[in-house]
């Protein structure tokens, strides 16, 4: 059961925020942690109408006229409970008493709502430039020698080509401190 | 003047590339010749001595003390990149460090770390982080008769057009733990010239022993796939959000594990010819 943490008019988060429309689906950046979110139909719906005057109650029945669908409260705390989670609301919710956590298979199982109808926020955390860089050689990371530049101790943090999975990083030794880890 | 402009510099090369202008210098002349097949795909040279990154190899050469070594140095800037007495290692260190700064300060156009190819001028980008095989899914796509665009980058321009960046393409040799610089045409194929639209993405990763099982993402999703290989994706997301959403209206994204090159690139090309 979930705590009740602030007010029973959800608001949506406008600030430090990219928010794009691409068809059925809205797209936002945070700029605050360098998160970026996909936010499918029915949650940037339910995400658009949480203006701070709303109720749950209110948002469901304006989502029901949005979808031309009968709406179940839950679904509207579904998506509120993900826009939580990922920080796209500038208020805390007030979760009603007893209300138990409430997933998409729960819905789905109950036969409260059709699954394409049912909200969702896919999210990832942007890559700094050099994780998405290309990865380097054992050779070139050897070459790294100072804490001249940035990121592991001078070693930048580069991807490596092998081991799989290993970075370029300070592995200790005075003479080659840069290894592949 | 900062220490290291007093190194004795004898030779360099201004050029452009990506909306950039960049110089590298050496004190040797003669491995300026090997600096120049190094720099990045596109770039042309520059009259301009002015110059907004500037690269420096110091050469360290023989040593008449036959216990002095002598490092080869490269600096980005005034920072020091790396120290070796292994001048292709050095080279190599220099080449990275170019193509990670023209891929993070690129203007006008968006780096997505990924592979690329052509097939009937539609592109297929096939984004993934390091060692997640692009390059051989690459290289089987070419011998399938692909046109290679480039097995690092997709460069993406406002308009969601994919750009050559054909360098040639880094073959991880498991027995030296080298990469071998293979030239598109040692695989019988050719690179690309012109800007293409993107037709195709693919997201896919080598896992052994994996089958061909491609699921269709919303654009949205396939913007996400695309962005977390982005490299400017932090320091310039607007200008990224806008290119790979240009891309995606114009392209389906797939996503799937995947097995032998072989059989992906078959099954990439089956989706492409079916619409």
């Amino acid at each position: 059961m979930k705590q009740a943490t602030g007010t029973g008019f959800p608001r949506a988060r406008k600030d430090q925020l990219i928010v794009r429309q691409l068809r059925d689906e809205v797209l936002v950046y945070d700029l605050k942690n360098n998160r970026a979110h996909c936010l499918n139909h029915t949650a940037a719906l339910v995400w658009k109408s949480c203006d701070g005057r709303r109720t749950v109650s209110d948002i469901t029945r304006q989502l029901e006229g949005d979808l031309k669908a009968t709406v179940d409260d839950k679904v509207v705390w579904l998506a509120l409970g993900q826009l939580e989670k990922f920080k796209l609301l500038k208020n805390g919710i007030d979760w009603p008493g007893g209300l138990p956590h409430i997933s998409r298979r729960d819905l789905i199982r109950a036969g409260g709502a059709d699954a394409v109808l049912l909200p969702l926020v896919i999210s990832i955390s942007a890559p700094t430039a050099v994780s998405a860089a290309t990865a380097i050689t054992g050779a070139v990371c050897a070459t790294r020698h100072a804490n001249d530049l940035p990121g592991n101790g001078g070693c930048i943090g580069t991807p490596c080509v092998s081991p799989v999975g290993t970075t370029c990083k300070k592995v200790g030794t005075a003479s080659a401190p840069c290894g592949c880890a | 003047m900062a220490k290291i402009d007093r190194l004795g510099w004898a030779a360099g090369i201004s050029f452009r590339v990506c909306g950039l202008r960049l110089g590298v210098r050496v004190n040797d002349p003669a491995v300026l010749k090997q600096v120049i097949k190094l720099l990045p795909p596109g770039w042309i040279p520059s009259h301009s001595p002015y110059v907004e990154m500037l690269f420096s190899l110091l050469v360290g050469g023989e040593s008449q003390r036959a216990n002095v070594r002598r490092f080869n140095l490269v600096y980005f800037d005034a920072a020091r990149l790396a120290r070796t007495t292994d001048l292709d290692a050095a080279l190599e260190s220099l080449e990275m460090g170019l193509n990670f700064y023209v891929s993070a300060e690129a203007r006008r156009r968006v780096f997505v770390h990924a592979g690329v190819v052509a097939w009937r001028d539609q592109a297929i980008v096939l984004p993934g982080g390091a060692t997640t095989g692009k390059t051989t899914l690459v290289a089987e796509l070419v011998r399938q008769g692909a046109t290679y665009y480039s097995d690092e980058h997709a460069v993406l321009d406002a308009q969601g057009r994919v750009h050559p960046y054909a360098k040639p393409l880094a073959i991880y040799s498991e027995s030296t733990g080298a990469r071998i610089k293979t030239p598109v045409s040692d695989l019988g194929g050719t690179a690309g010239v012109k800007p293409l639209p993107v037709r195709l993405v693919v997201a896919s990763e080598y896992r052994k022993g994996a089958q061909w099982r491609a699921r269709e993402l919303s654009p949205g999703k396939g913007v996400l796939a695309l962005l977390a290989n982005t490299v400017s994706a932090r320091r310039r997301p607007e200008a990224a959000l806008a290119t790979l959403r240009q891309v995606v209206r114009g392209a389906r994204v797939l996503k799937s594990v995947r097995g032998e090159a072989k059989e992906t690139a078959d099954a990439i090309l089956q989706e492409l010819s079916l619409r």
